[in-house]
């Protein structure tokens, strides 16, 4: 109970919650700060013009203001949910590479390269399209193929070596922990 | 198939010809993902596919050189365009007070479109040649915000060179951002003038 309430352990409870609500935080605070600049523009319009007497072309103008404002409003709401926060399994597409797309989702290379039948190649800079037409198959089943090797490769399948297997060991180095089989807990 | 997979999918086979053709012919104003092949450039360069250097400088060189083109376009093909539909139809009036209001504001038009909102900059090009905005001008500021361009997309693309989807949807909507405040302080302005010029 003590070890609970451990300045470390409250601590970095507040900054998961503070990590997590950060987007909820931003989306209100500018919603607060459009409604705001809404109504402080209206309230100068209302003073300075008496509202009987607004003409066509003001109120053009007022409709332009408004639809616009909504506009930014959705638009900041969308970027900052679709903001680039942490991590994201970006779906596969046609013109990624097999390095581009193991650094996305952190896999070896090689585990890509072995799911597709293809030997390793350094710097390579073939899209999967080019894959796939060197291979006489859809894209879609390339696609297919490298999103179940992926799947294969995460928790709670073992988590596979930076390296292919068998390959020498620099001297001096250790092979990794990561490779024990982790079940769900 | 999306012809702008296919256009990336060419950037990641051929590197930087095609990068400099898609900036290229977007300053133009056709309708390619520049900014899109830009970021993703930015991964490459991450993952040392590419270098650093060379993507800056052939990126800059293919946007100015493309904004260069549309000015000579607007300059002397719709200037001379405007001038004969302004005697046919009339309004050489308006087309002298839009001429005046481009070459006291142009460089903020010219600037800002290069990076910050970067779909009106075709645009801009070629109503900066049409009303005749004087060249050395339009070329210090097209250079400056090029140049700002391609650093600031590049750098975020190696940034978050694992996620650059997301940060090009986010970066997208950003632009509908700055679009629709530019319009509210237009709207907001005119508005305001409007108000003002009836009380008086």
């Amino acid at each position: 109970m003590e070890k609970l309430f451990h300045p470390h352990y409250t601590a970095s409870i507040f900054h998961c919650q503070l990590i997590n609500t950060f987007p909820l935080l931003c989306d209100l605070s500018l919603s607060a700060l459009c409604g705001f600049v809404v109504n402080l523009f209206l309230v100068i319009i209302i003073s300075m013009a008496e509202p009987r007497k607004i003409n066509w072309q003001q109120w053009l103008f007022i409709l332009g203001f408004v639809v616009s404002l909504v506009i930014v409003v959705i638009f900041a709401l969308r970027a900052f949910s679709h903001a680039p926060r942490q991590r994201v399994n970006e779906p596969i597409r046609m013109w990624m590479t097999i390095p581009y797309i193991s650094h996305s989702y952190h896999i070896p290379e090689y585990v890509l390269y072995q799911a597709l039948g293809l030997p390793f190649v350094p710097r390579d800079r073939r899209p999967l399209t080019v894959i796939a037409r060197q291979q006489n198959r859809t894209i879609a089943s390339v696609i297919a193929a490298l999103q179940e090797a992926i799947k294969l490769s995460r928790p709670p399948y073992p988590t596979p070596l930076p390296f292919p297997p068998g390959t020498p060991l620099p001297p001096g180095e250790t092979p990794p922990s990561a490779t024990v089989p982790r079940g769900p807990s | 198939m999306n012809i702008n997979d296919q256009l990336l999918a060419a950037l990641g086979l051929y590197g930087l010809p095609v990068l400099s053709s898609l900036i290229f012919f977007t300053s133009l104003g056709i309708p390619l993902p520049a900014t899109f092949a830009l970021v993703v450039a930015g991964s490459f360069v991450e993952l040392g596919d590419m270098n650093l250097w060379w993507v800056v400088a052939l990126g800059a060189v293919a946007a100015i050189i493309g904004d260069q083109a549309a000015y000579a376009i607007g300059r002397w093909g719709g200037h001379r365009l405007s001038q004969r539909f302004t005697r046919w139809f009339g309004g050489a009036k308006q087309l002298d007070r839009a001429e005046n209001t481009v070459n006291r504001w142009g460089w903020a038009g010219i600037f800002f479109s290069r990076w910050l909102v970067t779909p009106l900059s075709p645009w801009v090009n070629y109503t900066s040649g049409i009303t005749g905005y004087p060249y050395h001008r339009f070329l210090l500021w097209d250079v400056s915000g090029e140049v700002l361009w391609v650093i600031l997309y590049v750098l975020a693309g190696m940034q978050f060179s694992d996620r650059v989807q997301a940060l090009m949807e986010t970066l997208g909507s950003l632009a509908w951002v700055e679009i629709g405040l530019i319009a509210a302080a237009i709207f907001g302005w005119l508005l305001f003038k409007n108000l003002r010029n009836s009380r008086k």
